[in-house]
Protein backbone atom coordinates (compact mmCIF):
# COMPACT_ATOMS: atom_id res chain seq x y z
CA UNK A 1 0.00 0.00 0.00
CA UNK A 2 1.21 3.48 -0.91
CA UNK A 3 0.04 6.42 1.16
CA UNK A 4 0.67 9.91 -0.15
CA UNK A 5 0.37 12.54 2.58
CA UNK A 6 0.19 16.17 1.53
CA UNK A 7 2.50 15.56 -1.43
CA UNK A 8 3.54 18.45 -3.63
CA UNK A 9 5.98 18.81 -6.50
CA UNK A 10 7.82 21.96 -7.52
CA UNK A 11 9.83 22.61 -10.63
CA UNK A 12 12.49 25.27 -10.12
CA UNK A 13 10.68 26.39 -6.96
CA UNK A 14 7.37 26.83 -8.81
CA UNK A 15 4.68 24.48 -7.46
CA UNK A 16 2.91 22.42 -10.13
CA UNK A 17 0.88 20.32 -7.73
CA UNK A 18 0.43 20.39 -3.96
CA UNK A 19 -1.44 19.01 -1.01
CA UNK A 20 -2.23 15.63 -2.52
CA UNK A 21 -3.27 12.96 -0.02
CA UNK A 22 -4.18 9.73 -1.71
CA UNK A 23 -3.98 6.02 -0.86
CA UNK A 24 -3.21 3.36 -3.43
CA UNK A 25 -4.21 0.01 -2.00
CA UNK A 26 -3.74 -3.53 -3.14
CA UNK A 27 -6.18 -4.94 -5.63
CA UNK A 28 -7.74 -1.59 -6.41
CA UNK A 29 -7.17 0.54 -9.47
CA UNK A 30 -7.16 4.31 -9.08
CA UNK A 31 -7.73 6.46 -12.14
CA UNK A 32 -6.16 9.91 -11.90
CA UNK A 33 -7.95 12.38 -14.18
CA UNK A 34 -7.97 16.12 -14.69
CA UNK A 35 -7.01 18.76 -17.23
CA UNK A 36 -3.47 19.06 -18.56
CA UNK A 37 -1.01 20.92 -16.34
CA UNK A 38 -2.54 19.89 -13.03
CA UNK A 39 0.48 17.81 -12.04
CA UNK A 40 -0.95 14.30 -12.43
CA UNK A 41 2.25 12.89 -13.94
CA UNK A 42 4.46 14.86 -11.55
CA UNK A 43 2.56 13.38 -8.62
CA UNK A 44 2.91 9.88 -10.07
CA UNK A 45 6.65 10.43 -10.52
CA UNK A 46 6.98 11.49 -6.89
CA UNK A 47 5.61 8.15 -5.65
CA UNK A 48 8.66 6.12 -6.71
CA UNK A 49 11.05 9.05 -6.61
CA UNK A 50 11.43 9.28 -10.38
CA UNK A 51 11.32 12.99 -9.62
CA UNK A 52 14.98 12.60 -8.57
CA UNK A 53 15.79 12.38 -12.27
CA UNK A 54 13.71 15.31 -13.42
CA UNK A 55 15.87 18.45 -13.55
CA UNK A 56 14.75 21.09 -11.08
CA UNK A 57 12.09 18.95 -9.43
CA UNK A 58 11.66 18.95 -5.65
CA UNK A 59 9.07 17.01 -3.68
CA UNK A 60 7.43 17.83 -0.36
CA UNK A 61 5.15 15.85 1.91
CA UNK A 62 5.34 12.16 2.76
CA UNK A 63 5.00 9.00 0.71
CA UNK A 64 4.52 6.06 3.04
CA UNK A 65 5.36 2.66 1.56
CA UNK A 66 5.35 -0.33 3.90
CA UNK A 67 4.98 1.97 6.90
CA UNK A 68 7.99 4.14 6.13
CA UNK A 69 8.39 7.52 4.46
CA UNK A 70 10.32 6.90 1.25
CA UNK A 71 10.71 10.61 0.51
CA UNK A 72 12.71 10.89 3.72
CA UNK A 73 15.06 8.26 2.30
CA UNK A 74 13.63 5.19 4.07
CA UNK A 75 14.42 3.13 0.99
CA UNK A 76 17.00 3.64 -1.75
CA UNK A 77 15.44 4.42 -5.17
CA UNK A 78 16.47 1.14 -6.86
CA UNK A 79 14.64 -0.98 -4.28
CA UNK A 80 11.71 1.43 -4.19
CA UNK A 81 11.30 1.38 -7.97
CA UNK A 82 11.48 -2.41 -7.95
CA UNK A 83 8.48 -2.39 -5.57
CA UNK A 84 6.64 0.39 -7.41
CA UNK A 85 6.93 -0.04 -11.16
CA UNK A 86 6.15 2.58 -13.76
CA UNK A 87 4.84 2.36 -17.32
CA UNK A 88 5.19 5.37 -19.59
CA UNK A 89 3.03 6.94 -22.27
CA UNK A 90 5.25 5.93 -25.15
CA UNK A 91 6.42 2.32 -25.21
CA UNK A 92 10.14 2.45 -24.50
CA UNK A 93 11.73 -0.98 -24.86
CA UNK A 94 15.51 -0.97 -24.76
CA UNK A 95 17.23 -1.38 -28.14
CA UNK A 96 18.19 -4.98 -27.40
CA UNK A 97 16.58 -8.40 -27.66
CA UNK A 98 13.13 -9.10 -26.22
CA UNK A 99 14.66 -11.45 -23.69
CA UNK A 100 17.37 -9.02 -22.61
CA UNK A 101 14.73 -6.37 -22.03
CA UNK A 102 13.34 -8.55 -19.26
CA UNK A 103 16.74 -9.72 -17.99
CA UNK A 104 18.42 -6.33 -17.66
CA UNK A 105 16.71 -5.21 -14.46
CA UNK A 106 16.51 -8.76 -13.06
CA UNK A 107 20.28 -9.13 -13.32
CA UNK A 108 20.70 -5.71 -11.78
CA UNK A 109 18.66 -6.85 -8.79
CA UNK A 110 20.85 -9.90 -8.36
CA UNK A 111 19.18 -12.70 -10.35
CA UNK A 112 21.98 -14.50 -12.22
CA UNK A 113 20.71 -18.05 -12.51
CA UNK A 114 20.03 -18.78 -16.19
CA UNK A 115 17.21 -21.24 -15.59
CA UNK A 116 15.50 -18.86 -13.15
CA UNK A 117 15.86 -15.99 -15.63
CA UNK A 118 14.26 -18.10 -18.35
CA UNK A 119 11.42 -19.15 -16.09
CA UNK A 120 10.70 -15.60 -14.94
CA UNK A 121 10.83 -14.35 -18.53
CA UNK A 122 8.31 -16.93 -19.68
CA UNK A 123 6.07 -16.29 -16.69
CA UNK A 124 5.89 -12.53 -17.06
CA UNK A 125 5.55 -12.69 -20.85
CA UNK A 126 2.64 -15.07 -20.34
CA UNK A 127 1.05 -12.69 -17.85
CA UNK A 128 0.99 -9.92 -20.47
CA UNK A 129 -0.17 -12.33 -23.18
CA UNK A 130 2.99 -11.90 -25.22
CA UNK A 131 4.51 -15.34 -24.79
CA UNK A 132 2.68 -17.07 -27.63
CA UNK A 133 3.52 -14.20 -29.96
CA UNK A 134 7.26 -14.09 -29.25
CA UNK A 135 8.23 -17.50 -27.79
CA UNK A 136 10.06 -18.46 -30.99
CA UNK A 137 11.99 -15.19 -31.29
CA UNK A 138 13.08 -14.14 -27.82
CA UNK A 139 16.44 -13.16 -29.27
CA UNK A 140 14.90 -10.77 -31.82
CA UNK A 141 15.24 -7.00 -31.32
CA UNK A 142 12.42 -5.65 -29.16
CA UNK A 143 12.03 -2.71 -31.52
CA UNK A 144 10.71 -5.10 -34.17
CA UNK A 145 7.55 -5.54 -32.12
CA UNK A 146 4.43 -3.48 -32.81
CA UNK A 147 3.62 -0.53 -30.53
CA UNK A 148 1.10 -2.49 -28.49
CA UNK A 149 3.45 -5.45 -28.14
CA UNK A 150 6.25 -3.10 -27.07
CA UNK A 151 4.03 -1.63 -24.37
CA UNK A 152 3.15 -5.13 -23.13
CA UNK A 153 6.86 -5.97 -23.06
CA UNK A 154 7.44 -2.86 -20.93
CA UNK A 155 4.74 -4.07 -18.54
CA UNK A 156 6.27 -7.57 -18.54
CA UNK A 157 9.72 -6.35 -17.59
CA UNK A 158 8.20 -4.36 -14.72
CA UNK A 159 6.23 -7.44 -13.60
CA UNK A 160 9.40 -9.51 -13.64
CA UNK A 161 10.55 -7.57 -10.57
CA UNK A 162 7.42 -8.66 -8.66
CA UNK A 163 6.22 -5.15 -7.81
CA UNK A 164 3.52 -4.36 -5.25
CA UNK A 165 2.20 -1.48 -7.28
CA UNK A 166 2.28 -0.28 -10.89
CA UNK A 167 1.97 3.34 -11.95
CA UNK A 168 0.69 3.89 -15.49
CA UNK A 169 1.22 7.31 -17.05
CA UNK A 170 -1.28 7.51 -19.94
CA UNK A 171 -0.37 3.96 -20.99
CA UNK A 172 -2.55 3.80 -24.11
CA UNK A 173 -2.51 7.32 -25.51
CA UNK A 174 0.30 6.52 -27.97
CA UNK A 175 -1.36 3.32 -29.19
CA UNK A 176 -3.97 2.43 -31.79
CA UNK A 177 -7.46 1.57 -30.42
CA UNK A 178 -7.05 -2.20 -30.75
CA UNK A 179 -3.70 -2.26 -28.95
CA UNK A 180 -5.15 0.10 -26.34
CA UNK A 181 -7.97 -2.33 -25.69
CA UNK A 182 -5.50 -5.17 -25.12
CA UNK A 183 -3.53 -3.04 -22.66
CA UNK A 184 -6.73 -2.06 -20.83
CA UNK A 185 -7.78 -5.68 -20.46
CA UNK A 186 -4.30 -6.41 -19.15
CA UNK A 187 -4.44 -3.59 -16.60
CA UNK A 188 -7.81 -4.89 -15.40
CA UNK A 189 -6.41 -8.36 -14.84
CA UNK A 190 -3.30 -7.01 -13.09
CA UNK A 191 -5.61 -4.98 -10.88
CA UNK A 192 -6.79 -8.23 -9.29
CA UNK A 193 -3.46 -8.62 -7.50
CA UNK A 194 -1.69 -5.24 -7.51
CA UNK A 195 -2.24 -1.67 -6.42
CA UNK A 196 -2.56 0.31 -9.63
CA UNK A 197 -2.70 3.98 -10.51
CA UNK A 198 -3.53 5.10 -14.04
CA UNK A 199 -3.19 8.68 -15.21
CA UNK A 200 -5.51 9.10 -18.17
CA UNK A 201 -7.19 11.76 -20.28
CA UNK A 202 -9.65 9.21 -21.59
CA UNK A 203 -12.63 9.47 -19.25
CA UNK A 204 -14.32 6.41 -20.75
CA UNK A 205 -11.15 4.52 -20.01
CA UNK A 206 -11.21 5.78 -16.43
CA UNK A 207 -14.72 4.40 -16.14
CA UNK A 208 -13.67 1.03 -17.56
CA UNK A 209 -10.59 0.64 -15.35
CA UNK A 210 -11.16 2.42 -12.09
CA UNK A 211 -12.38 1.31 -8.72
CA UNK A 212 -11.32 4.67 -7.31
CA UNK A 213 -11.18 8.05 -8.94
CA UNK A 214 -8.92 11.01 -8.13
CA UNK A 215 -9.72 14.31 -9.81
CA UNK A 216 -6.90 16.85 -10.09
CA UNK A 217 -7.96 20.42 -10.69
CA UNK A 218 -6.21 23.71 -11.24
CA UNK A 219 -6.66 25.94 -8.18
CA UNK A 220 -4.67 28.77 -6.62
CA UNK A 221 -2.04 28.66 -9.35
CA UNK A 222 -1.29 24.95 -9.33
CA UNK A 223 -2.77 21.47 -9.34
CA UNK A 224 -4.75 20.28 -6.33
CA UNK A 225 -6.94 17.32 -5.50
CA UNK A 226 -10.57 18.26 -6.18
CA UNK A 227 -12.07 14.93 -5.18
CA UNK A 228 -11.03 11.35 -4.48
CA UNK A 229 -12.71 8.10 -3.51
CA UNK A 230 -14.64 5.18 -4.97
CA UNK A 231 -15.67 6.23 -8.45
CA UNK A 232 -19.45 6.09 -7.87
CA UNK A 233 -19.17 8.18 -4.72
CA UNK A 234 -17.02 10.79 -6.42
CA UNK A 235 -19.44 11.05 -9.32
CA UNK A 236 -22.39 11.39 -6.95
CA UNK A 237 -20.79 14.20 -4.92
CA UNK A 238 -21.51 17.84 -5.68
CA UNK A 239 -18.59 19.66 -7.36
CA UNK A 240 -17.75 23.10 -8.68
CA UNK A 241 -19.58 23.65 -11.99
CA UNK A 242 -16.44 23.29 -14.11
CA UNK A 243 -15.55 20.00 -12.43
CA UNK A 244 -19.08 18.72 -12.81
CA UNK A 245 -18.97 19.60 -16.49
CA UNK A 246 -15.61 17.81 -16.87
CA UNK A 247 -16.79 14.71 -15.04
CA UNK A 248 -19.92 14.54 -17.19
CA UNK A 249 -17.55 13.13 -19.79
CA UNK A 250 -17.40 9.92 -17.77
CA UNK A 251 -20.01 7.53 -19.12
CA UNK A 252 -22.76 6.28 -16.81
CA UNK A 253 -22.31 2.83 -15.37
CA UNK A 254 -23.51 0.34 -17.93
CA UNK A 255 -26.41 -1.72 -16.69
CA UNK A 256 -26.25 -5.14 -18.20
CA UNK B 1 -2.42 16.70 -58.89
CA UNK B 2 -1.94 20.41 -59.26
CA UNK B 3 -1.81 22.14 -62.63
CA UNK B 4 1.71 23.29 -61.97
CA UNK B 5 3.18 19.83 -61.53
CA UNK B 6 1.47 18.78 -64.74
CA UNK B 7 3.23 21.61 -66.54
CA UNK B 8 6.55 20.51 -65.10
CA UNK B 9 8.79 22.66 -62.94
CA UNK B 10 9.32 26.30 -63.80
CA UNK B 11 12.51 27.42 -65.49
CA UNK B 12 13.81 29.04 -62.30
CA UNK B 13 13.38 25.76 -60.40
CA UNK B 14 15.12 23.84 -63.15
CA UNK B 15 17.98 26.32 -62.93
CA UNK B 16 18.23 25.88 -59.16
CA UNK B 17 18.27 22.11 -59.52
CA UNK B 18 20.94 22.39 -62.19
CA UNK B 19 23.14 24.58 -60.02
CA UNK B 20 22.83 22.18 -57.08
CA UNK B 21 23.79 19.24 -59.26
CA UNK B 22 26.69 21.11 -60.78
CA UNK B 23 28.09 22.11 -57.39
CA UNK B 24 27.77 18.57 -56.03
CA UNK B 25 29.42 17.16 -59.12
CA UNK B 26 32.24 19.67 -58.79
CA UNK B 27 32.92 18.56 -55.21
CA UNK B 28 33.00 14.91 -56.28
CA UNK B 29 35.29 15.82 -59.17
CA UNK B 30 37.83 17.40 -56.83
CA UNK B 31 37.97 14.23 -54.77
CA UNK B 32 38.18 12.00 -57.85
CA UNK B 33 40.87 14.22 -59.35
CA UNK B 34 43.04 13.96 -56.23
CA UNK B 35 42.55 10.20 -56.02
CA UNK B 36 43.14 9.80 -59.76
CA UNK B 37 46.30 11.85 -59.57
CA UNK B 38 47.58 9.67 -56.73
CA UNK B 39 46.81 6.47 -58.60
CA UNK B 40 48.33 7.63 -61.90
CA UNK B 41 51.53 8.85 -60.31
CA UNK B 42 51.92 6.39 -57.45
CA UNK B 43 50.42 3.06 -58.48
CA UNK B 44 53.61 2.19 -60.37
CA UNK B 45 55.61 1.68 -57.18
CA UNK B 46 53.06 -0.54 -55.48
CA UNK B 47 54.22 -4.12 -55.03
CA UNK B 48 54.26 -6.69 -52.24
CA UNK B 49 57.82 -5.61 -51.42
CA UNK B 50 56.76 -1.96 -51.21
CA UNK B 51 54.19 -2.90 -48.57
CA UNK B 52 56.56 -5.03 -46.48
CA UNK B 53 60.08 -3.64 -46.75
CA UNK B 54 61.58 -0.77 -44.80
CA UNK B 55 62.72 2.26 -46.86
CA UNK B 56 66.26 2.24 -48.21
CA UNK B 57 68.45 5.06 -49.53
CA UNK B 58 66.41 7.69 -47.62
CA UNK B 59 63.22 6.41 -49.23
CA UNK B 60 64.33 6.32 -52.85
CA UNK B 61 64.24 2.52 -52.69
CA UNK B 62 62.68 -0.15 -50.50
CA UNK B 63 59.10 0.18 -49.24
CA UNK B 64 56.91 1.51 -46.46
CA UNK B 65 56.26 -1.68 -44.44
CA UNK B 66 57.97 -0.40 -41.29
CA UNK B 67 56.09 2.89 -41.60
CA UNK B 68 52.72 1.16 -41.83
CA UNK B 69 53.57 -0.67 -38.61
CA UNK B 70 54.67 2.53 -36.86
CA UNK B 71 51.59 4.40 -38.09
CA UNK B 72 49.20 1.72 -36.86
CA UNK B 73 50.97 1.64 -33.49
CA UNK B 74 50.75 5.41 -33.09
CA UNK B 75 47.12 5.67 -34.15
CA UNK B 76 46.06 2.67 -32.05
CA UNK B 77 47.75 4.13 -28.98
CA UNK B 78 46.18 7.54 -29.59
CA UNK B 79 42.69 6.08 -29.88
CA UNK B 80 43.12 3.70 -26.93
CA UNK B 81 44.27 6.58 -24.73
CA UNK B 82 41.81 9.20 -25.97
CA UNK B 83 38.67 7.04 -26.17
CA UNK B 84 38.18 6.26 -22.46
CA UNK B 85 39.09 9.82 -21.44
CA UNK B 86 36.85 11.24 -24.12
CA UNK B 87 33.97 8.92 -23.31
CA UNK B 88 33.81 9.76 -19.63
CA UNK B 89 34.26 13.47 -20.24
CA UNK B 90 31.43 13.29 -22.76
CA UNK B 91 29.24 11.47 -20.23
CA UNK B 92 29.85 14.26 -17.74
CA UNK B 93 29.10 16.94 -20.33
CA UNK B 94 25.94 15.20 -21.52
CA UNK B 95 24.70 14.75 -17.94
CA UNK B 96 25.37 18.31 -16.84
CA UNK B 97 24.76 19.97 -20.16
CA UNK B 98 23.76 23.36 -18.80
CA UNK B 99 26.12 23.63 -15.83
CA UNK B 100 28.84 26.27 -15.68
CA UNK B 101 31.50 23.54 -15.56
CA UNK B 102 30.16 21.96 -18.76
CA UNK B 103 30.05 25.29 -20.57
CA UNK B 104 33.61 26.01 -19.46
CA UNK B 105 34.86 22.57 -20.56
CA UNK B 106 33.09 22.91 -23.89
CA UNK B 107 34.65 26.31 -24.49
CA UNK B 108 38.12 24.92 -23.72
CA UNK B 109 37.54 22.03 -26.11
CA UNK B 110 36.52 24.34 -28.93
CA UNK B 111 39.71 26.34 -28.47
CA UNK B 112 41.76 23.16 -28.23
CA UNK B 113 40.16 21.89 -31.43
CA UNK B 114 41.29 25.00 -33.27
CA UNK B 115 44.91 24.83 -32.04
CA UNK B 116 47.27 24.15 -34.97
CA UNK B 117 48.82 20.71 -34.83
CA UNK B 118 52.35 22.09 -34.85
CA UNK B 119 51.56 23.54 -31.41
CA UNK B 120 50.57 20.09 -30.19
CA UNK B 121 53.85 18.85 -31.66
CA UNK B 122 55.85 21.40 -29.70
CA UNK B 123 53.93 20.65 -26.52
CA UNK B 124 54.33 16.90 -27.04
CA UNK B 125 58.04 17.07 -27.64
CA UNK B 126 58.51 19.39 -24.66
CA UNK B 127 56.30 17.50 -22.23
CA UNK B 128 56.19 13.84 -23.26
CA UNK B 129 59.62 13.53 -24.88
CA UNK B 130 61.68 15.74 -22.56
CA UNK B 131 59.86 16.27 -19.26
CA UNK B 132 58.49 12.73 -19.02
CA UNK B 133 61.67 11.38 -20.61
CA UNK B 134 59.93 9.29 -23.27
CA UNK B 135 62.28 10.59 -25.96
CA UNK B 136 61.37 10.23 -29.61
CA UNK B 137 59.00 7.30 -29.27
CA UNK B 138 55.80 5.85 -30.58
CA UNK B 139 54.30 6.29 -27.11
CA UNK B 140 55.12 10.01 -27.10
CA UNK B 141 53.59 10.32 -30.57
CA UNK B 142 50.49 8.42 -29.51
CA UNK B 143 50.04 10.58 -26.42
CA UNK B 144 50.43 13.77 -28.44
CA UNK B 145 47.90 12.60 -30.99
CA UNK B 146 45.57 11.55 -28.17
CA UNK B 147 45.59 15.15 -26.89
CA UNK B 148 44.93 16.35 -30.39
CA UNK B 149 41.95 14.12 -31.16
CA UNK B 150 40.38 14.43 -27.69
CA UNK B 151 38.29 17.52 -28.51
CA UNK B 152 36.72 16.02 -31.62
CA UNK B 153 36.09 12.70 -29.85
CA UNK B 154 34.49 14.36 -26.85
CA UNK B 155 32.21 16.59 -28.89
CA UNK B 156 31.02 13.78 -31.17
CA UNK B 157 30.51 11.34 -28.29
CA UNK B 158 28.62 13.98 -26.32
CA UNK B 159 26.32 14.57 -29.29
CA UNK B 160 25.91 10.80 -29.67
CA UNK B 161 24.90 10.37 -26.03
CA UNK B 162 22.52 13.32 -26.14
CA UNK B 163 20.83 11.93 -29.23
CA UNK B 164 19.75 8.83 -27.28
CA UNK B 165 16.11 9.40 -26.26
CA UNK B 166 15.87 10.23 -22.55
CA UNK B 167 12.94 7.77 -22.46
CA UNK B 168 15.40 4.92 -22.39
CA UNK B 169 17.35 6.13 -19.38
CA UNK B 170 14.09 6.95 -17.57
CA UNK B 171 12.64 3.52 -18.37
CA UNK B 172 15.75 1.86 -16.98
CA UNK B 173 15.68 4.06 -13.88
CA UNK B 174 12.02 3.17 -13.33
CA UNK B 175 13.10 -0.49 -13.18
CA UNK B 176 15.52 0.36 -10.39
CA UNK B 177 18.56 0.09 -12.65
CA UNK B 178 21.61 1.95 -11.33
CA UNK B 179 23.14 4.92 -13.10
CA UNK B 180 26.22 2.94 -14.08
CA UNK B 181 24.21 0.11 -15.65
CA UNK B 182 21.95 2.63 -17.40
CA UNK B 183 24.99 4.23 -18.97
CA UNK B 184 26.80 1.02 -19.75
CA UNK B 185 24.01 -1.28 -20.86
CA UNK B 186 21.38 1.09 -22.25
CA UNK B 187 22.62 4.51 -23.27
CA UNK B 188 26.13 3.70 -24.53
CA UNK B 189 25.03 0.78 -26.76
CA UNK B 190 22.27 2.93 -28.24
CA UNK B 191 24.83 5.65 -28.96
CA UNK B 192 27.45 3.27 -30.34
CA UNK B 193 26.96 3.86 -34.08
CA UNK B 194 27.30 7.61 -33.58
CA UNK B 195 30.29 7.08 -31.29
CA UNK B 196 31.88 5.04 -34.08
CA UNK B 197 31.56 8.06 -36.35
CA UNK B 198 33.51 10.07 -33.78
CA UNK B 199 36.23 7.42 -33.69
CA UNK B 200 36.41 7.45 -37.49
CA UNK B 201 36.85 11.22 -37.46
CA UNK B 202 39.52 10.93 -34.78
CA UNK B 203 41.38 8.19 -36.64
CA UNK B 204 41.24 10.24 -39.81
CA UNK B 205 42.79 13.21 -38.07
CA UNK B 206 45.43 11.06 -36.39
CA UNK B 207 46.39 9.24 -39.58
CA UNK B 208 46.84 12.42 -41.53
CA UNK B 209 48.93 14.14 -38.88
CA UNK B 210 52.47 15.19 -39.72
CA UNK B 211 53.43 18.25 -37.72
CA UNK B 212 52.56 16.79 -34.33
CA UNK B 213 54.56 13.64 -35.02
CA UNK B 214 57.83 14.93 -36.46
CA UNK B 215 58.93 16.16 -33.03
CA UNK B 216 57.46 13.31 -30.99
CA UNK B 217 57.56 9.91 -32.67
CA UNK B 218 60.58 10.83 -34.75
CA UNK B 219 61.62 9.86 -38.25
CA UNK B 220 63.58 6.66 -37.94
CA UNK B 221 62.52 4.47 -40.85
CA UNK B 222 63.30 0.97 -39.56
CA UNK B 223 60.72 -1.38 -38.05
CA UNK B 224 60.09 -0.20 -34.47
CA UNK B 225 61.19 -2.49 -31.62
CA UNK B 226 58.27 -1.56 -29.46
CA UNK B 227 56.24 1.38 -28.31
CA UNK B 228 59.20 3.09 -26.66
CA UNK B 229 61.17 2.97 -29.90
CA UNK B 230 61.09 5.75 -32.41
CA UNK B 231 59.05 5.20 -35.56
CA UNK B 232 58.19 7.27 -38.61
CA UNK B 233 54.54 7.70 -39.52
CA UNK B 234 53.43 7.46 -43.15
CA UNK B 235 52.39 11.09 -43.33
CA UNK B 236 55.80 12.19 -42.01
CA UNK B 237 57.37 9.97 -44.66
CA UNK B 238 55.33 11.56 -47.43
CA UNK B 239 56.32 15.00 -46.23
CA UNK B 240 59.99 13.99 -46.11
CA UNK B 241 59.97 12.39 -49.57
CA UNK B 242 58.16 15.30 -51.16
CA UNK B 243 60.17 18.09 -49.54
CA UNK B 244 63.63 16.76 -48.77
CA UNK B 245 64.50 13.83 -51.01
CA UNK B 246 65.10 14.58 -54.68
CA UNK B 247 64.02 11.80 -57.00
CA UNK B 248 61.49 10.20 -54.65
CA UNK B 249 58.33 11.84 -55.96
CA UNK B 250 56.80 8.65 -57.26
CA UNK B 251 57.39 6.95 -53.93
CA UNK B 252 55.75 9.88 -52.15
CA UNK B 253 52.65 9.33 -54.28
CA UNK B 254 52.79 5.58 -53.65
CA UNK B 255 53.02 6.19 -49.90
CA UNK B 256 50.07 8.57 -50.06
CA UNK B 257 48.07 5.90 -51.84
CA UNK B 258 48.90 3.43 -49.06
CA UNK B 259 47.86 6.01 -46.45
CA UNK B 260 44.49 6.58 -48.13
CA UNK B 261 43.93 2.84 -48.42
CA UNK B 262 44.74 2.45 -44.72
CA UNK B 263 42.23 5.17 -43.86
CA UNK B 264 39.51 3.55 -45.95
CA UNK B 265 40.17 0.12 -44.47
CA UNK B 266 40.07 1.36 -40.86
CA UNK B 267 36.95 3.45 -41.45
CA UNK B 268 35.15 0.58 -43.12
CA UNK B 269 36.06 -1.82 -40.31
CA UNK B 270 34.87 0.55 -37.56
CA UNK B 271 31.61 1.28 -39.36
CA UNK B 272 30.93 -2.37 -40.15
CA UNK B 273 31.59 -3.38 -36.54
CA UNK B 274 29.24 -0.67 -35.27
CA UNK B 275 26.57 -1.60 -37.78
CA UNK B 276 26.77 -5.29 -36.95
CA UNK B 277 26.49 -4.45 -33.29
CA UNK B 278 23.49 -2.17 -33.72
CA UNK B 279 21.79 -4.61 -36.08
CA UNK B 280 21.51 -6.93 -33.10
CA UNK B 281 19.92 -4.09 -31.14
CA UNK B 282 17.41 -2.66 -33.54
CA UNK B 283 15.76 -3.87 -36.73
Amino acid sequence: MISARNVGVRFGGQPVVRGISLDLVCCRTTAIVGPSGTGKSSFLNALNRMTDLLPGATVEGEVIVGGRDVLAGAEAPPGLRQRIGMIFQRPNPFPMSIERNVHLALREHGERDKARLRAITEDCLRRVGLWDEVADRLGAPALQLSGGQQQRLCIARALALEPEALLFDEPTSALDPLSAEVIETLIRSLGQTLAIAVVTHDLAQARRLADDLAVFWYANGCGELAAAGPIEEVLAQPHAPAVTHYLSGIPRLEVS
Amino acid sequence: MSARSLDGPKASERLATGVLWAVSALVCCVLLWILGDLVVRGAGVLSPEFLTEAPRDAGRAGGVGSLIVSTLWIVALAVLIALPLGFFTAVLLADHRASRLARCVRGCLDVLNAVPSIVFGLFGSGFFCVTLGLGYSILAGGLTLACMILPILIRTIEEALRAVPSDLALAAAALGVSRWTRLWRVVAPAALPAIAVGVVLGVGRALSETAALIFTSGYVTRYPDGWLDSGRALSVHIYDLAMNIPGADQRAYGSALVLIALLLIINTCVRLAARRFSARMAP
